[in-house]
């Protein structure tokens, strides 16, 4: 049987309580209370929360602290960014780059059309009825390893799922008598780097 | 004081932190307000990073009390996201699904140790961008360090005799 991730997490949360008899080996409260804040080495925050997610008394106690600092407003971390002078270079930039991009689609705009769905990343086609549901696809990526398809409602997942084929249809039990309803796909590229199409409209053929 | 409690109550069913926690910590956060201002009128002029300082403290103190308490309550609490997760029990059902997941925490001990905590937020049904908030990095990251943990991960469980798929 091949396992897919939702088979995968099944299983490693169907696992006997992960507990230790005592807190030997347990990170401090203070170290929990760093990876909360983001704060210090990132390599002993990842030791601890490896730690802490193998251990259910440390993530709990984790998220308790990690909700406790959020909710009283955890401090944003100092950033270059924060620095006036560079974050206003980065936003002269940010503005020059916006307008080059806006320049290059209105251009590509008067030369092909507007058959452009997607974002820069990856472009979409539209959707078209299959058996059994709606099929949406894109065009492929170059250097694309696999593409993770989600589909989202109200701004949450109920379908995330990774393949190398460039359509996919979507059960029409799952669109049926849904509210509005959204797509993207995500390319996951031989460089490691991610490229996304903007989010498209998911509509059931009969409606 | 009211608005603290009611940020920390939506922060919390976002954390899927247990309502008995989320009570202990408010009560924890004011009696340490009320103990050293007094009045609703001092608490309500508190500055945020006071109120920070005395929410992390509160919530510290909460798991060292805890820590040295015996009959340590986390056990008696079950996780109700995960609980929701479970198909219904079965003695065979149950027993496969503790041997894979024995194999799954034995093949994620041989994967990168930067990838490892990734994964196990992952497998744990953290998202991507849950991932980053909490390592400070952006989603694309977190979602290529899943992919790349959960690409480690498949071929462990391969090497086991385990087809752990290919994500599709």
């Amino acid at each position: 049987m091949k396992l897919n991730d939702e088979q995968l997490r099944l299983a490693y949360v169907s696992s006997s309580r992960r507990a230790p008899a005592d807190r030997v080996a347990c990170p401090a409260p203070d170290a929990l209370l760093a990876v909360a804040e983001r704060r210090g080495n990132e390599s002993v925050r990842l030791e601890t929360l490896d730690h802490a997610m193998a251990c259910d008394r440390c993530r709990r106690e984790l998220e308790l602290i990690r909700t406790s600092a959020v909710a009283a407003g955890l401090p944003k971390p100092r950033t270059w960014f924060r620095s006036p002078s560079i974050g206003l270079t980065a936003l002269a930039a940010s503005l020059l780059a916006i307008a080059g991009v806006r320049l290059y689609m209105t251009n590509g705009d008067a030369e092909s059309g507007p058959r452009l769905r997607g974002g820069a990343g990856i472009v979409t086609h539209a959707n078209t009825p299959a058996s059994g549901g709606v099929r949406v696809a894109w065009r492929p990526a170059t250097g694309a390893m696999s593409y993770r398809l989600e589909v989202l409602q109200a701004g949450r997942a109920v379908l995330d799922t990774t393949m190398r084929d460039t359509s996919f249809v979507v059960s029409d039990s799952l669109v049926s008598g849904s509210p509005e309803m959204l797509w993207t796909v995500s390319a996951i590229l031989d460089d490691g780097t991610i490229v996304s199409s903007l989010p498209s409209p998911l509509r059931s053929p009969s409606r | 004081m009211t608005r603290y409690s009611g940020v920390l109550r939506t922060v919390g069913a976002r954390y899927r932190l247990p309502s008995a926690d989320l009570d202990e910590l408010t009560q924890e956060v004011r009696v340490r307000l009320w103990g050293a201002l007094s009045t609703d009128e001092r608490i309500g002029t508190v500055t945020p990073s006071y109120l920070y300082r005395a929410a992390t403290t509160a919530a510290i103190d909460i798991v060292r009390r805890r820590r040295a308490a015996r009959g340590d309550p986390i056990d008696e609490v079950d996780d109700a996201e995960v609980s929701a997760r479970r198909a219904p029990s079965t003695p065979d059902r149950d027993a496969s699904l503790q041997e894979l997941s024995d194999r799954i925490d034995e093949a994620l001990q041989s994967i990168t140790a930067s990838r490892r905590p990734v994964v196990r937020m992952y497998l744990a049904g953290y998202g991507t961008a849950e991932i980053g908030e909490l390592m400070g990095w952006t989603e694309p990251k977190a979602r290529n360090l899943v992919y790349r943990g959960l690409a480690d991960l498949r071929q462990r469980l391969k090497a086991m005799g385990i087809d752990g798929g290919d994500g599709r």
